[in-house]
């Protein structure tokens, strides 16, 4: 291997450990930083430990002081793409479920082919919706919940279990229409993909009774890491928002289409509403309280 | 002030330096016992040029990066100064002491 090789690779791999700080700090900083870093070690061909672990404080560091400097306005406008988003991540997993309903069910040939055309045109509206583009996320939103409710029409499904299947895109999209009204501006589409796979991923234990206890923890241990994300970010607990949303109108449909004790009603919509108000006094209200008692006096210490 | 933070600020009194420089030059002057990690220097410096003690005084591409030299400004000078006086008189307290140090033997029990 030749030096030159070395040199590239070794600054590939700081570069990858520059992720730690914001995009917008990197923008301006990321090449002077690789520079000095490059100088520092010199015929290397992995990063120095100690190097390693100050850049990853020091992007952390940058982070919070990044979010505190954020303003309100912001973190709520975020939030709120955020949070449709997630819901809109939420929307597609019914879909993702009625694919495999259908595929162990041994059903008819149209409703898989429908499921399936649902699930392309949802995952491509959170695609397009990540990056800003609204209104054509409203389309393929709408044109993947056509494709679900034609499926249950064409196989006699109840009517109860189709509104519960469809209502979900319904939330989403009247999310999507308030943000294209506000002209937030979109960013990158990868990490709702990710939500996405990761939901999928936290799903597949609901389809089995013995293990949806599996799932109920899973998406309790998910929403616990949002919430201790906000000291970082206080945009990012609104995903939770947008999840529990989601799930709320879901739940709702089934409470009104199937008979249910009193008691699991009871607890299903309070932990619901306990978490929709956590998230937002978590996130953006523990973001405010910190923008008052920070003081130049905080900056000036060290 | 923090140990990195006073001589990264004794480093700039000769005059502006860039990011692995500083690092040398803080290495050097303190018989390298003070080594910046790069992710170190840089927080340092982002803290130091918002507080108003340091300045961007100049700005070159080198190898197709993006190289700033930092220089230290009229309130960074006092700062520096100022701590350099409160040490000075810590240290007094000792070097420049009258009277003889009692040494409180260690016995072993």
């Amino acid at each position: 291997m030749t030096t030159m090789d070395s040199a590239t690779r070794l600054e590939r791999r700081y570069r990858r450990l520059l992720w730690a700080y914001p995009r917008e700090y990197r923008k301006s900083r990321a090449d002077e930083i690789l520079g000095t870093l490059m100088e520092i070690d010199e015929g290397r061909r992995w990063p120095a430990p100690r190097e390693a672990a100050a850049l990853l404080t020091g992007g952390l560091r940058t982070r919070i002081r990044a979010n505190r400097e954020r303003p309100p306005r912001q973190v709520w406008r975020d939030g709120l793409r955020f949070a449709v988003l997630a819901a809109l991540a939420a929307a597609l997993l019914q879909p993702f479920i009625d694919v495999e309903v259908s595929f162990t069910d041994a059903a008819p040939v149209q409703d898989r082919v429908f499921a399936a055309i649902a699930m392309l045109l949802t995952t491509a509206a959170l695609a397009v919706a990540a990056r800003g583009r609204y209104w054509l996320a409203i389309g393929a939103c709408a044109a993947g919940w056509a494709a679900i409710v034609t499926s249950f029409q064409l196989s006699e499904h109840n009517w109860g279990a189709a509104a519960f299947i469809a209502v979900e895109p319904v939330v989403a999209i009247v999310g999507l229409i308030v943000l294209a009204i506000r002209r937030v501006p979109g960013g990158r589409a990868w990490p709702w993909l990710a939500l996405l796979a990761l939901l999928c991923a936290e799903a597949i234990p609901s389809f089995h009774l013995e293990t949806r206890y599996l799932a109920v923890a899973l998406r309790t241990g998910l929403a616990a890491i949002l919430l201790l994300t906000a000291v970082v970010d206080a945009r990012l607990p609104m995903i939770g928002t947008g999840l529990a949303t989601g799930m709320l109108f879901a739940q709702t449909i089934v409470m009104l289409s199937t008979p249910m004790p009193a008691s699991d009603v009871v607890s299903m919509l309070g932990t619901t509403a306990a978490y929709l108000a956590l998230t937002l006094v978590v996130g953006p209200g523990l973001h405010a309280w910190r923008r008052r008692s920070s003081t130049p006096d905080d900056t000036v210490a060290a | 002030m923090r140990e990195p933070t006073y001589f990264i600020l004794t480093a700039l009194l000769d005059g502006p330096l860039h990011g692995y420089a500083i690092i040398s030059q803080v290495a050097q002057l303190s018989s390298g016992r003070v080594r910046l990690a790069a992710g170190t220097l840089y927080a340092a410096l982002d803290r130091l040029t918002a507080e108003g003690m340091l300045r961007v005084v100049k700005e070159e591409i080198v190898s197709g990066r993006a190289r700033r030299y930092y220089g230290v400004t009229e309130p960074g000078t006092v700062a520096v100064r100022a701590e350099a006086d409160r040490m000075a008189a810590a240290a007094a307290l000792v070097t420049h002491r009258r009277r003889p140090i009692v040494a409180t033997a260690v016995m072993a029990v």
